[in-house]
């Protein structure tokens, strides 16, 4: 108990030093810079916990998916597939009032995509799926 | 039997083990027997089917 307290201390320390060196380095210009960097810290921090929790199960002597993590990665998959229509949709309407660049709006619609997966991901590791 | 012991025997990682527990994942037909085998004992012992759940509408 008292290693993973130290563990989320320590990440979220080096987390803010992260933020603090950013903003202080980089001057953002628009809101999308703003935006655009914590949710590519937020995916790269949800890969890096794939990769080390796959790791540690590897050197316990269990394998590095199972039944459940493949069920968790289906749904989320699923259904982030079908919340993602909804979100292009979206975007499609924002792009009509407002103008963007198209490789903007591509880019913007990927990476909604890769929260929304990211999110019901998180729900369903962490909630645990039930009656299926 | 810890967890990771159990999660050893039956092939599969500690957190499904730990959801099990908590009732927040049904495992599969195998699982459920391989975990049955592992204590030696039958599954409906190890595994309670509650039919009132699987009645309720709102669980489709």
């Amino acid at each position: 108990m008292k290693k993973s307290i130290f563990i989320i201390i320590l990440s979220v320390v080096v987390v803010l030093t992260i933020a603090v060196w950013f903003f202080k380095t980089y001057s953002f210009e628009d809101v999308q810079d703003l935006l655009l960097y914590p949710i590519i810290l937020i995916i790269l921090t949800w890969g890096l916990f794939i990769g080390i929790s796959r790791i540690r199960s590897q050197r316990k002597g269990q394998p590095p998916e199972d039944e459940f993590s493949r069920k968790v990665m289906r749904k989320a998959s699923s259904i982030s597939f079908y919340v993602s229509i909804y979100a292009w949709l979206i975007l499609s309407y924002i792009d009509d009032h407002v103008q963007f660049e198209t490789h903007s709006v591509i880019g913007l619609g990927i990476l909604v995509m890769v929260i929304i997966f990211v999110g019901f991901w998180t729900i369903f590791r962490f909630w645990g799926i039930r009656d299926e | 039997m810890t967890q990771d012991a159990l999660a050893k025997i039956v092939g599969v990682r500690r957190e499904t083990i730990v959801f099990l527990e908590k009732g927040k994942y049904n495992p599969s037909l195998k699982l459920a027997y391989d975990i049955s085998k592992a204590f030696h004992v039958k599954i409906e012992e190890v595994f309670i089917f509650d039919q009132d759940i699987r009645e309720d509408p709102r669980n489709y």
